[in-house]
Protein backbone atom coordinates (compact mmCIF):
# COMPACT_ATOMS: atom_id res chain seq x y z
CA UNK A 1 0.00 0.00 0.00
CA UNK A 2 2.83 2.49 1.08
CA UNK A 3 4.76 1.15 -1.74
CA UNK A 4 1.69 1.99 -4.16
CA UNK A 5 0.97 5.83 -3.05
CA UNK A 6 5.13 6.30 -2.83
CA UNK A 7 5.18 5.03 -6.44
CA UNK A 8 2.38 6.63 -7.75
CA UNK A 9 4.09 10.29 -5.66
CA UNK A 10 6.83 9.07 -7.76
CA UNK A 11 5.12 9.44 -11.17
CA UNK A 12 3.69 12.68 -10.21
CA UNK A 13 6.37 14.03 -9.60
CA UNK A 14 8.15 13.19 -12.64
CA UNK A 15 5.19 14.34 -14.69
CA UNK A 16 5.45 17.48 -13.02
CA UNK A 17 9.38 17.93 -13.61
CA UNK A 18 8.52 16.81 -17.29
CA UNK A 19 5.82 19.99 -17.27
CA UNK A 20 8.05 22.28 -16.53
CA UNK A 21 11.10 21.28 -19.15
CA UNK A 22 8.94 20.36 -21.92
CA UNK A 23 9.02 24.42 -24.05
CA UNK A 24 5.71 25.72 -24.05
CA UNK A 25 4.18 26.20 -27.53
CA UNK A 26 3.79 29.98 -27.24
CA UNK A 27 7.49 30.12 -26.62
CA UNK A 28 7.83 28.33 -30.00
CA UNK A 29 9.56 30.67 -33.16
CA UNK A 30 7.06 32.15 -35.33
CA UNK A 31 7.61 28.98 -38.53
CA UNK A 32 8.02 30.60 -41.69
CA UNK A 33 4.41 31.36 -43.05
CA UNK A 34 5.59 31.16 -46.87
CA UNK A 35 6.83 27.87 -46.76
CA UNK A 36 3.85 26.41 -44.76
CA UNK A 37 0.97 27.71 -46.53
CA UNK A 38 -0.91 26.10 -49.38
CA UNK A 39 -0.53 28.74 -52.62
CA UNK A 40 -4.23 28.57 -52.72
CA UNK A 41 -4.80 29.47 -48.83
CA UNK A 42 -2.99 32.53 -49.77
CA UNK A 43 -4.57 33.42 -52.88
CA UNK A 44 -7.78 32.49 -51.21
CA UNK A 45 -6.35 34.92 -48.14
CA UNK A 46 -5.20 37.34 -50.55
CA UNK A 47 -8.41 37.39 -51.77
CA UNK A 48 -10.59 37.68 -48.31
CA UNK A 49 -8.17 40.10 -47.19
CA UNK A 50 -9.74 42.39 -50.60
CA UNK A 51 -13.51 42.08 -50.52
CA UNK A 52 -13.13 42.55 -46.76
CA UNK A 53 -11.43 46.33 -47.76
CA UNK A 54 -14.25 46.85 -50.50
CA UNK A 55 -16.96 48.14 -47.99
CA UNK A 56 -14.76 50.89 -47.24
CA UNK A 57 -13.32 52.07 -50.18
CA UNK A 58 -15.10 54.64 -52.97
CA UNK A 59 -16.10 52.80 -56.18
CA UNK A 60 -12.98 53.49 -58.15
CA UNK A 61 -10.87 52.40 -55.69
CA UNK A 62 -12.86 49.45 -55.36
CA UNK A 63 -12.19 48.45 -59.16
CA UNK A 64 -8.69 49.07 -59.07
CA UNK A 65 -8.13 46.88 -55.91
CA UNK A 66 -10.46 44.13 -58.06
CA UNK A 67 -8.28 44.78 -61.17
CA UNK A 68 -5.67 43.98 -59.26
CA UNK A 69 -7.16 40.95 -57.67
CA UNK A 70 -8.15 39.78 -61.09
CA UNK A 71 -4.55 40.51 -62.72
CA UNK A 72 -2.98 37.95 -59.70
CA UNK A 73 -2.56 34.50 -61.12
CA UNK A 74 -4.75 31.60 -59.73
CA UNK A 75 -2.90 28.72 -58.36
CA UNK A 76 -3.80 25.41 -60.62
CA UNK A 77 -3.76 24.20 -57.17
CA UNK A 78 -7.41 25.51 -56.50
CA UNK A 79 -10.59 23.36 -57.85
CA UNK A 80 -12.11 24.77 -61.31
CA UNK A 81 -14.98 25.21 -59.35
CA UNK A 82 -13.80 27.83 -56.69
CA UNK A 83 -11.52 29.27 -59.33
CA UNK A 84 -15.01 30.04 -61.37
CA UNK A 85 -16.95 30.99 -58.18
CA UNK A 86 -14.10 33.89 -57.41
CA UNK A 87 -14.13 35.36 -60.97
CA UNK A 88 -17.62 35.76 -60.76
CA UNK A 89 -17.52 37.45 -57.17
CA UNK A 90 -14.69 39.65 -58.78
CA UNK A 91 -17.15 40.39 -62.03
CA UNK A 92 -20.55 40.79 -59.71
CA UNK A 93 -18.12 43.73 -57.69
CA UNK A 94 -16.83 45.28 -60.73
CA UNK A 95 -20.79 45.65 -61.69
CA UNK A 96 -21.71 46.96 -58.15
CA UNK A 97 -18.82 49.76 -58.21
CA UNK A 98 -19.79 50.98 -61.97
CA UNK A 99 -23.61 50.49 -60.53
CA UNK A 100 -22.40 52.73 -57.23
CA UNK A 101 -20.70 55.23 -59.50
CA UNK A 102 -24.16 55.45 -62.12
CA UNK A 103 -22.10 53.87 -64.87
CA UNK A 104 -24.90 51.65 -66.12
CA UNK A 105 -23.90 49.75 -69.45
CA UNK A 106 -20.38 48.81 -67.85
CA UNK A 107 -22.46 46.93 -65.00
CA UNK A 108 -24.13 45.03 -67.02
CA UNK A 109 -21.44 43.78 -69.11
CA UNK A 110 -19.81 42.98 -65.93
CA UNK A 111 -23.00 41.30 -63.72
CA UNK A 112 -23.47 39.49 -67.46
CA UNK A 113 -20.32 38.23 -67.46
CA UNK A 114 -20.50 36.83 -64.23
CA UNK A 115 -23.88 34.83 -65.14
CA UNK A 116 -22.51 33.67 -67.95
CA UNK A 117 -19.63 32.13 -66.12
CA UNK A 118 -22.41 30.43 -63.23
CA UNK A 119 -24.09 29.25 -66.25
CA UNK A 120 -20.81 27.00 -67.39
CA UNK A 121 -20.67 25.75 -63.74
CA UNK A 122 -21.56 22.06 -63.77
CA UNK A 123 -22.82 22.88 -59.56
CA UNK A 124 -24.26 25.65 -58.53
CA UNK A 125 -25.82 26.77 -54.73
CA UNK A 126 -29.88 28.30 -55.36
CA UNK A 127 -29.01 30.84 -52.73
CA UNK A 128 -25.28 31.86 -54.36
CA UNK A 129 -27.12 31.94 -58.32
CA UNK A 130 -30.83 33.54 -56.78
CA UNK A 131 -28.18 36.41 -55.12
CA UNK A 132 -26.17 36.72 -58.73
CA UNK A 133 -29.71 37.02 -60.54
CA UNK A 134 -30.72 39.71 -58.06
CA UNK A 135 -27.77 41.83 -58.36
CA UNK A 136 -28.30 41.78 -62.06
CA UNK A 137 -32.10 42.41 -61.67
CA UNK A 138 -30.78 46.25 -59.57
CA UNK A 139 -28.16 46.67 -62.45
CA UNK A 140 -30.63 45.97 -64.87
CA UNK A 141 -33.44 48.36 -63.65
CA UNK A 142 -30.39 50.93 -62.78
CA UNK A 143 -29.88 51.16 -66.88
CA UNK A 144 -33.16 50.89 -68.05
CA UNK A 145 -33.17 47.16 -69.16
CA UNK A 146 -36.80 46.78 -67.60
CA UNK A 147 -37.44 43.79 -69.40
CA UNK A 148 -34.58 42.02 -68.49
CA UNK A 149 -34.86 43.10 -64.56
CA UNK A 150 -38.46 41.41 -64.66
CA UNK A 151 -36.41 38.21 -66.09
CA UNK A 152 -34.03 37.98 -63.41
CA UNK A 153 -36.46 38.22 -60.95
CA UNK A 154 -38.89 35.87 -62.11
CA UNK A 155 -35.90 33.52 -62.21
CA UNK A 156 -34.68 34.69 -58.67
CA UNK A 157 -38.16 34.38 -56.90
CA UNK A 158 -38.39 30.94 -59.12
CA UNK A 159 -35.27 29.51 -57.63
CA UNK A 160 -35.29 30.60 -53.91
CA UNK A 161 -39.11 28.99 -54.24
CA UNK A 162 -38.29 26.01 -55.67
CA UNK A 163 -34.78 25.79 -53.88
CA UNK A 164 -33.41 23.99 -57.22
CA UNK A 165 -30.75 25.05 -59.33
CA UNK A 166 -32.32 26.70 -62.89
CA UNK B 1 8.05 -19.48 26.68
CA UNK B 2 11.29 -21.48 27.97
CA UNK B 3 8.78 -24.45 28.34
CA UNK B 4 7.52 -24.55 24.94
CA UNK B 5 11.27 -24.03 23.51
CA UNK B 6 12.60 -27.51 25.63
CA UNK B 7 9.45 -29.39 25.23
CA UNK B 8 8.43 -28.93 21.40
CA UNK B 9 5.87 -32.00 22.22
CA UNK B 10 3.19 -29.98 24.26
CA UNK B 11 0.66 -27.50 22.91
CA UNK B 12 2.07 -24.56 24.72
CA UNK B 13 5.00 -23.38 22.47
CA UNK B 14 4.55 -20.01 23.22
CA UNK B 15 4.03 -19.97 27.40
CA UNK B 16 0.59 -18.31 26.74
CA UNK B 17 -1.24 -21.91 27.67
CA UNK B 18 -2.18 -24.68 25.74
CA UNK B 19 -3.91 -23.57 22.36
CA UNK B 20 -7.99 -24.22 21.91
CA UNK B 21 -9.61 -25.79 19.24
CA UNK B 22 -10.37 -22.74 18.00
CA UNK B 23 -7.44 -21.50 17.40
CA UNK B 24 -6.41 -24.49 15.62
CA UNK B 25 -9.05 -24.26 13.46
CA UNK B 26 -8.36 -20.94 12.32
CA UNK B 27 -4.70 -21.81 12.18
CA UNK B 28 -5.52 -25.10 10.45
CA UNK B 29 -7.50 -22.85 7.90
CA UNK B 30 -4.61 -20.66 7.28
CA UNK B 31 -2.46 -23.08 7.17
CA UNK B 32 -4.43 -24.79 3.91
CA UNK B 33 -4.77 -21.40 2.43
CA UNK B 34 -1.27 -20.75 2.72
CA UNK B 35 -0.19 -24.05 1.21
CA UNK B 36 -2.77 -23.81 -1.99
CA UNK B 37 -0.89 -20.96 -3.12
CA UNK B 38 2.28 -23.34 -3.05
CA UNK B 39 1.77 -26.68 -4.02
CA UNK B 40 5.67 -27.38 -2.96
CA UNK B 41 5.23 -25.98 0.12
CA UNK B 42 5.53 -29.08 3.09
CA UNK B 43 2.89 -29.56 5.50
CA UNK B 44 2.23 -26.92 7.96
CA UNK B 45 1.93 -28.13 11.58
CA UNK B 46 -1.67 -26.25 12.59
CA UNK B 47 -0.29 -26.09 16.31
CA UNK B 48 2.89 -24.49 15.41
CA UNK B 49 1.52 -22.04 13.04
CA UNK B 50 -1.41 -21.16 15.85
CA UNK B 51 0.62 -20.49 18.07
CA UNK B 52 2.95 -18.60 16.12
CA UNK B 53 0.08 -16.36 14.92
CA UNK B 54 -1.00 -16.22 18.51
CA UNK B 55 2.25 -14.27 19.81
CA UNK B 56 2.74 -12.29 16.95
CA UNK B 57 -0.71 -10.69 16.84
CA UNK B 58 -0.54 -10.52 20.95
CA UNK B 59 3.01 -8.61 19.97
CA UNK B 60 1.42 -5.97 17.27
CA UNK B 61 3.41 -6.86 14.73
CA UNK B 62 1.09 -9.11 12.66
CA UNK B 63 -1.41 -7.48 9.85
CA UNK B 64 -3.81 -8.61 7.16
CA UNK B 65 -1.05 -8.35 4.29
CA UNK B 66 1.55 -10.04 6.64
CA UNK B 67 -0.81 -13.41 6.36
CA UNK B 68 -1.54 -13.13 3.24
CA UNK B 69 1.93 -12.88 1.49
CA UNK B 70 3.12 -15.56 3.95
CA UNK B 71 6.22 -13.40 5.44
CA UNK B 72 7.01 -14.26 8.44
CA UNK B 73 4.56 -16.60 9.58
CA UNK B 74 7.32 -18.97 8.38
CA UNK B 75 9.92 -17.09 9.48
CA UNK B 76 13.14 -16.55 6.83
CA UNK B 77 12.06 -14.28 3.57
CA UNK B 78 9.10 -13.86 1.59
CA UNK B 79 8.12 -16.42 -0.54
CA UNK B 80 9.31 -15.90 -4.54
CA UNK B 81 6.24 -13.93 -6.25
CA UNK B 82 4.04 -13.92 -3.18
CA UNK B 83 1.81 -10.84 -3.59
CA UNK B 84 -1.04 -9.04 -2.02
CA UNK B 85 -4.24 -10.74 -3.76
CA UNK B 86 -6.22 -7.51 -3.17
CA UNK B 87 -5.46 -3.89 -4.70
CA UNK B 88 -6.65 -1.57 -2.47
CA UNK B 89 -9.01 1.15 -4.06
CA UNK B 90 -6.58 4.33 -3.06
CA UNK B 91 -4.13 2.49 -5.15
CA UNK B 92 -6.51 2.25 -8.60
CA UNK B 93 -6.95 6.11 -7.60
CA UNK B 94 -3.65 7.48 -7.47
CA UNK B 95 -2.81 5.36 -10.73
CA UNK B 96 -5.80 6.95 -12.63
CA UNK B 97 -4.89 10.26 -11.69
CA UNK B 98 -1.45 9.79 -12.48
CA UNK B 99 -2.43 8.59 -15.89
CA UNK B 100 -4.78 11.40 -16.44
CA UNK B 101 -1.94 13.68 -15.50
CA UNK B 102 0.35 12.16 -18.05
CA UNK B 103 -2.06 12.64 -20.61
CA UNK B 104 -2.67 16.16 -20.00
CA UNK B 105 0.97 16.81 -19.90
CA UNK B 106 1.61 15.37 -23.19
CA UNK B 107 -1.79 16.78 -24.93
CA UNK B 108 -0.18 20.38 -23.58
CA UNK B 109 3.34 20.33 -25.05
CA UNK B 110 2.47 18.36 -28.11
CA UNK B 111 -1.13 19.85 -29.66
CA UNK B 112 -0.25 23.74 -30.86
CA UNK B 113 -2.84 26.38 -29.53
CA UNK B 114 -5.21 27.72 -31.92
CA UNK B 115 -3.74 31.36 -31.65
CA UNK B 116 -0.23 30.11 -32.49
CA UNK B 117 -1.44 28.42 -35.47
CA UNK B 118 -3.15 31.25 -37.08
CA UNK B 119 -0.10 33.49 -35.66
CA UNK B 120 2.51 31.23 -37.47
CA UNK B 121 0.38 30.21 -41.14
CA UNK B 122 -0.51 33.97 -41.54
CA UNK B 123 1.66 35.21 -44.82
CA UNK B 124 3.53 38.07 -44.06
CA UNK B 125 1.77 41.14 -44.99
CA UNK B 126 -2.09 39.83 -45.01
CA UNK B 127 -4.24 41.44 -42.53
CA UNK B 128 -5.14 39.13 -39.56
CA UNK B 129 -8.75 38.37 -39.69
CA UNK B 130 -11.37 38.48 -36.97
CA UNK B 131 -12.99 35.47 -36.63
CA UNK B 132 -16.25 36.36 -38.14
CA UNK B 133 -19.30 34.50 -36.80
CA UNK B 134 -20.88 32.15 -38.53
CA UNK B 135 -23.20 33.32 -41.37
CA UNK B 136 -25.73 30.60 -42.11
CA UNK B 137 -27.61 30.34 -45.50
CA UNK B 138 -31.01 30.78 -44.47
CA UNK B 139 -29.56 34.57 -43.49
CA UNK B 140 -28.40 35.08 -47.38
CA UNK B 141 -31.28 33.42 -48.34
CA UNK B 142 -34.11 35.94 -45.91
CA UNK B 143 -31.94 38.94 -47.13
CA UNK B 144 -32.77 37.42 -50.85
CA UNK B 145 -36.49 37.07 -50.25
CA UNK B 146 -37.11 40.70 -48.27
CA UNK B 147 -35.46 42.02 -51.75
CA UNK B 148 -37.28 39.69 -54.23
CA UNK B 149 -40.29 41.54 -51.89
CA UNK B 150 -39.20 44.33 -51.55
CA UNK B 151 -41.62 47.68 -52.52
CA UNK B 152 -39.90 50.77 -54.17
CA UNK B 153 -39.86 52.33 -50.77
CA UNK B 154 -38.18 49.46 -48.97
CA UNK B 155 -36.24 48.73 -51.98
CA UNK B 156 -32.79 50.21 -51.20
CA UNK B 157 -32.60 49.27 -47.51
CA UNK B 158 -33.31 45.43 -48.74
CA UNK B 159 -30.65 46.13 -51.51
CA UNK B 160 -28.74 47.11 -49.05
CA UNK B 161 -28.87 44.26 -46.48
CA UNK B 162 -28.53 41.65 -49.31
CA UNK B 163 -25.27 43.16 -50.08
CA UNK B 164 -24.02 42.59 -46.24
CA UNK B 165 -25.61 39.46 -46.06
CA UNK B 166 -23.92 38.68 -49.47
CA UNK B 167 -20.43 39.94 -48.02
CA UNK B 168 -20.79 38.04 -44.89
CA UNK B 169 -21.77 34.56 -46.47
CA UNK B 170 -18.32 35.11 -48.78
CA UNK B 171 -16.50 35.95 -45.95
CA UNK B 172 -17.44 32.85 -44.52
CA UNK B 173 -17.50 30.84 -47.73
CA UNK B 174 -13.74 32.00 -48.34
CA UNK B 175 -12.73 31.23 -44.53
CA UNK B 176 -14.08 27.59 -44.78
CA UNK B 177 -11.92 27.14 -48.15
CA UNK B 178 -9.26 28.71 -46.67
CA UNK B 179 -9.31 26.37 -43.09
CA UNK B 180 -9.43 23.27 -45.83
CA UNK B 181 -6.19 23.98 -47.02
CA UNK B 182 -4.65 24.62 -43.77
CA UNK B 183 -4.97 28.53 -43.51
CA UNK B 184 -6.46 30.45 -40.54
CA UNK B 185 -10.18 30.77 -40.38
Amino acid sequence: MIRSVRASLFVLVLLAACAREAPSVSHRPPATPSVELDAGAAFLTVARATFARLATLDPPARERELGALAATPVPVSLPSEVRATLAIEIDRELALAAFDAGRGTEAVVAIERALSTAEAMPRRDAAFVAGLLLTAEVVYERAGRSEAARWAHGEARALLISGADP
Amino acid sequence: MSDAHDDPGTDDLDGLGPVTDEERREAEALARALEGEDDERAPVDATSTAAFVRAVARDGSLDASVAKTGRSVFGGEPRAGARPKIVRPITWVAAVLASAAGVLVFARSVVPTPEVETASRRPAGVVAFASPPPVPVESLADAERALLDATPETKDDALAAFREAWSASRDARLAALIAERGGPR
